[in-house]
């Protein structure tokens, strides 16, 4: 009996499992407690950590691949709600990303500093908490149908901080590459090259997609056929070590001026997209090691109120000349909040390229990606329930 | 219950009214937006009016009154331009008309107001669902009597237009045998529906013409009506069906269209 059980506790039967328990309790804490599905989705992935179910996840190439295509389709999603003609008539709120980017970004390698941290380690950790995770934003702002200029303002300065953060991330990984082995042709290859082939492949298949979009027969098909292209791009990404996240953000921005329409029914790429994101979340939380995270969660504490702080504040000063109100400008700050996917994953994908820092880092932060993968969905929720672009039996 | 009293307006004075969409600019689909647009154009003053409908994806515009065709036009587009303006600040686009050819119904939420709130409450879901966009011309009438008088007179001459012909119809067979029915009256009833047609060409220019198509008006009915006591107590008479066969063969056969149009004028046969 022993035997069996271990049998059938491999990854090939623990996964699909867990992922089950996953949605199940994603279901039971939307109904029971209004909650976004998603804060149920990681802590299954923590109990998977701490339950020793997820030992050598990391290694599992497919599993990788498989989260970074679920937050690829993600971000192609987020590119394509970005109105880049807004961002120009209303220059505030780029004005706002690149503040609270910069602002941030300070304030948190500051707190590294005050917390003891090597300098190579802070500034890893303070390109990472630029980012706003768009896997928990998009999910919490599907499932209450939000709308509105939270949501709008939301959207948009979730992807502004993604690209920043990546490009932030990039330009750490430069330097690094730079200190450690002093060849400006390997930091070069791993900062403006990987960003700027990332946008070029990701803008090339935006290009590309429409001409296949015609082969399609119906709507449906049309969903099917932009998540192949995003799944075609995360691969090819990977192998040329490229960034899938910031390709897949570039070829969603290109298919929307392309004007291919995607319909309600097919946002968040429907079924598909309800089993990745679940899997994703579950995936980030397994990878979240228990070891070290009491002593981390100090530290996550300050970095987490030194970033909302961040983030409201400069919402809250933007809002009224930005075309809306300081208590909706104070509640984009608040909403955006999410990070952990988003920042495990771009810290996981630099790791595979090379960069060895990334595996010491992420100990580091991971009192602050716990917190954040469980409280921060679910502090986004409120924030739209309470700007009301949201009816409250949609939460 | 008593109507209030009638509010008077200058004659041919205009003012639209004119709902609106509000959409995203992802796929067009309505959006709720109306509460951040609404406090975006308030900060300064707007030509013309704007409120709230039902959803937050709809506002409602209401131009002031004018008496020229160009004074509407100008503060309708001193409005649109304002709106567009405000619009673009926020991330949305303005839609106008009928209504939205795939918006999802249950996912409009209801404008918290009262009223709204009230509404939705009495109707439930079809508050949403009935989410039509329009637009509204109102045309000023000096008293109350105008803004009733017209539609009626419209409506009877339409009536007595139809009429006319189902009367020749029916006075064709009701004539030909019946002895009491006095065939000038009936002449006098459609001869007063043609008139009332042709006075109520002339309504809103001649007085007088009010005046005589109001008697023509009073003539046709009473003419209808004493026609139809007349046909009724006919058909008692004729309560048979093998009479009313050949009465219906008989009125066929004296039908007969002329090659100019119209009708044969009624001819005397006895009936069978």
């Amino acid at each position: 009996m022993p035997q069996m059980t271990a049998d059938l506790l491999t990854p090939v039967v623990a996964w699909p499992l867990m992922l089950l328990a996953a949605w199940l309790a994603g279901e039971w804490l939307a109904r029971r407690w209004h909650a976004p599905r998603v804060c149920a989705y990681g802590v299954v992935g923590l109990a998977l950590s701490g339950l020793g179910l997820s030992q050598g996840v990391a290694a599992h190439a497919a599993l990788g691949l498989l989260a970074n295509m679920a937050l690829a389709l993600t971000l192609f999603e987020l590119g394509y709600r970005i109105n880049p003609r807004w961002l120009l008539r209303n220059p505030w709120l780029l004005v706002a990303g690149v503040a609270q980017g910069a602002l941030t970004f300070a304030a948190v390698l500051w707190i590294g500093g005050q917390f003891g941290l090597a300098l190579d380690q802070r500034l890893v950790l303070a390109s990472l908490c630029v980012a706003t995770s768009p896997a928990a934003v998009m999910r919490v702002t599907h499932e209450l149908r939000s709308a509105g200029q939270v949501t709008e303002r939301l959207l948009h300065l979730c992807a502004l901080n993604c690209l920043l953060a990546v490009l932030l991330f990039k330009g750490v990984v430069g330097y690094w590459h730079l200190q450690t082995s002093g060849d400006v042709g390997k930091a070069a290859f791993n900062s403006v090259y990987v960003i700027v082939l990332s946008g070029v492949a990701g803008a090339a298949l935006g290009v590309v997609a429409p001409a296949l979009n015609r082969l399609a027969t119906s709507s449906q098909s049309t969903t099917v056929t932009f998540a192949m292209c995003v799944l075609l791009l995360t691969g090819i990404s990977q192998s040329l070590q490229l960034s899938p996240l910031l390709a897949a953000l570039a070829f969603g921005a290109v298919a929307r001026e392309r004007r291919i329409m995607l319909s309600h029914a097919q946002r968040n790429f429907g079924v598909l997209g309800d089993v990745l994101s679940a899997f994703l979340f579950v995936f980030i939380g397994s990878l979240l090691s228990w070891s070290g995270l009491l002593g981390s969660l100090l530290l996550g504490a300050a970095v987490l109120a030194a970033r909302s702080s961040v983030h409201t504040l400069v919402n809250l000063g933007i809002a009224r000349v930005s075309g809306t109100t300081f208590r909706k400008g104070a509640l984009t700050g608040m909403a955006l909040m999410p990070m952990s996917a988003f920042a495990v994953l771009l810290l996981e994908e630099s790791r595979l390229y090379g960069f060895a820092l990334a595996r010491d880092s992420l100990p580091v932060i991971v009192g602050l990606l716990v917190l954040l993968e469980v409280i921060a969905p679910w502090v986004t929720q409120r924030a739209l329930l309470w700007a009301g672009e949201a009816q409250p039996e949609d939460a | 219950m008593a109507l209030p009293p009638f509010a008077h307006s200058q004659a041919l004075s205009l003012g639209v009214e004119l709902e609106l969409q509000l959409v995203n600019t992802v796929d067009f689909d309505l959006t709720s937006g109306a509460n951040d647009l609404l406090e975006l154009v308030s900060r300064k003053p707007f030509p013309g009016t704007v409120t709230p409908e039902m959803t937050q994806s709809m506002i409602e515009i209401a131009t002031g009154i004018h008496t020229r065709h160009a004074g509407v036009l100008g503060e309708l587009q001193a409005m649109r331009d304002t709106l567009v303006t405000a619009c673009e600040r926020l991330n949305i686009d303005l839609c106008g008309g009928g209504t939205h050819p795939f918006q999802r119904w249950s996912d409009q939420r209801v404008f918290s107001k009262p009223r709204f709130e009230q509404i939705s409450q009495l109707y439930g879901y079809l508050a949403k669902q009935f989410t039509v966009f329009g637009q509204h011309v109102h045309v000023g009438c000096a008293s109350g009597d105008d803004a009733l008088f017209r539609p009626a007179l419209e409506r009877v001459r339409a009536t007595a237009a139809e009429v006319d012909v189902q009367s020749v119809a029916g006075l064709d067979q009701r004539v030909a045998h019946a002895t009491q029915l006095g065939e000038q009256r009936g002449v006098a009833g459609l001869d007063g529906g043609c008139d009332l047609d042709h006075a109520l060409r002339h309504l809103g220019r001649d007085g007088a013409g009010e005046r005589f198509a109001r008697e023509q008006f009073q003539q046709v009915v009473g003419g209808r009506r004493e026609i139809e006591v007349h046909g009724a107590d006919e058909l008692q008479f004729e309560f048979n069906a093998e009479r009313q066969r050949i009465r219906f063969a008989e009125g066929l056969q004296r039908h007969v269209r002329s090659p100019r149009g119209g009708l044969h004028p009624p001819t005397a046969a006895r009936a069978a």
